[in-house]
């Protein structure tokens, strides 16, 4: 007889209805000779079917449907209206050609662009971005920071991510190599919503504008990092079809 | 009922109709899933709205690698999980529900049944994150295992863990409260 810590996935799979016949049949040959698992499974099953006959969560308010369509509508009009009237970097940055998660890979990225690359900053960064910055490199911990602490005081909660580089990019390849990875976007999208949202309820249209203060970019520097941004999308395989 | 491929290129090409056909078609279950988390018909309405809005701005960019649900689903359950961790009114949360629900119950015939069920919905609750989610994804929405991990973020055998502990935690919980 198999060893019932071997089969006690395939035990709960077998309640759930969701094995493929060979695992079935073992784990049914297993259940005609042990009673203790047989117990876990019947009682699996009463689990899963006290589950089912959970009361049916309320409908939905009619016209939920229509007021969705019409808000998505609204706002995409919105946007495309506040984009006529932007310099080329913020046009592609609002209409959300680049996903969320990829602010804080321009503003990194910009940076170590800026700084290390000879490119002078069009305007000083404020002591605060320069440290919070410099902090987020000597020790990889809430990367966020650097946009945050240059903005003051930020009221929402974001948990810490751990996606730039530790030690400073030396040239413009380095630093798109240093674009943060796969489950690095992955933490991020979630952060950097939860970033964008407050931004944009505390200060509407100018949050987009304050990212491009922040790291003083050009016109031209911001195509130059966009360009970075793209071309390494092609080895980032963001998740589920976003890029 | 129109291919979703087709919707979807429609919907790229600016066809305000199929967008609507899609909200119709999805707004619902996106509604369940978003009430499942935040426990209140005004946050489930706000999240799926703005799971909408972000599916439309984002539309160009789906290549169709996962289902339009799937992504929806992820979008819904991250927006869910940033609103809950940004309150951490979790617990509170959790409190109001069984509250609510022991007032809901009315008695009857039925009454032993629906106890298991409030307190086996309760036990879920409880649950660590993905052992949560894969056991509410797979039980409620009745997605497959390759599904939950595409929303969750894991592997197909990572889900199917997830859940298998899950109703191990679940089966502890209802047999400590006597409801198994």
């Amino acid at each position: 007889m198999e060893r019932c810590e071997e089969l006690a996935e395939l035990i709960t799979l077998l309640a759930d209805g969701a094995l493929e016949t060979s695992d079935s049949e073992r784990a049914e040959r297993h259940l005609r000779e042990c009673a203790a698992c047989r117990a876990v499974y019947e009682e699996t099953r009463a689990a899963l079917a006290a589950l089912a006959s959970a009361p049916a969560l309320p409908e939905p308010r009619p016209g939920l449907a229509r007021d969705i369509a019409d808000r998505a509508y609204r706002d995409a009009a919105a946007r495309r209206g506040r984009a006529s009237g932007r310099t080329l970097a913020f046009r592609r940055f609002a209409s959300a050609a680049l996903a969320a998660s990829l602010v804080l890979a321009v503003v990194s990225a910009a940076y170590l662009f800026r700084r290390d690359s000879g490119f002078p900053f069009r305007s000083a960064p404020s002591e605060a971005v320069i440290q919070a910055v410099s902090d987020s490199l000597s020790s990889p911990t809430q990367p966020e920071d650097i946009v945050l602490t240059a903005l003051g005081d930020f009221p929402g909660e974001i948990s810490p991510v751990s996606s730039l580089p530790d030690t400073p990019a030396s040239s413009d390849s380095q630093a798109a190599s240093a674009l943060p990875s796969e489950p690095a976007f992955r933490a991020l999208d979630a952060d950097m919503d939860a970033v964008d949202n407050q931004m944009s309820s505390m200060w509407g249209d100018e949050a987009d504008d304050l990212f491009f203060e922040i790291i003083s970019l050009t016109e031209e520097e911001a195509e130059e990092i966009y360009d970075l941004l793209d071309d390494n999308q092609g080895q980032s395989a963001l998740p589920l079809g976003v890029s | 009922m129109i291919d979703e491929t087709l919707l979807l290129q429609r919907v790229k090409a600016g066809d305000r109709t199929a967008f609507d056909s899609l909200v119709d078609r999805y707004h619902r279950e996106i509604y369940f899933l978003a009430l499942r988390f935040m426990k209140n018909a005004e946050d489930a309405e706000d999240i799926t709205q703005q799971a909408f809005l972000r599916a439309f701005e984002k539309i160009d960019s789906f290549r169709g690698d996962a289902a339009f649900n799937t992504w929806l689903y992820r979008v819904t359950v991250n927006l869910c999980n940033t609103r809950l961790r940004s309150r951490k009114e979790t617990a509170e949360l959790n409190e109001n529900t069984r509250d609510e629900r022991s007032q809901d119950d009315s008695p009857s015939a039925g009454i032993i049944k629906q106890e298991a069920a409030s307190a086996a919905s309760a036990a879920v609750e409880s649950l660590p994150e993905k052992q949560r989610l894969a056991v509410s994804l797979r039980v409620f929405n009745e997605l497959s295992y390759r599904e939950i991990g595409e929303i969750i973020g894991c592997s197909e055998q990572t889900a199917k863990v997830n859940f298998h502990y899950g109703m191990e935690n679940l089966r502890k919980k209802m047999k400590q409260n006597g409801t198994m």
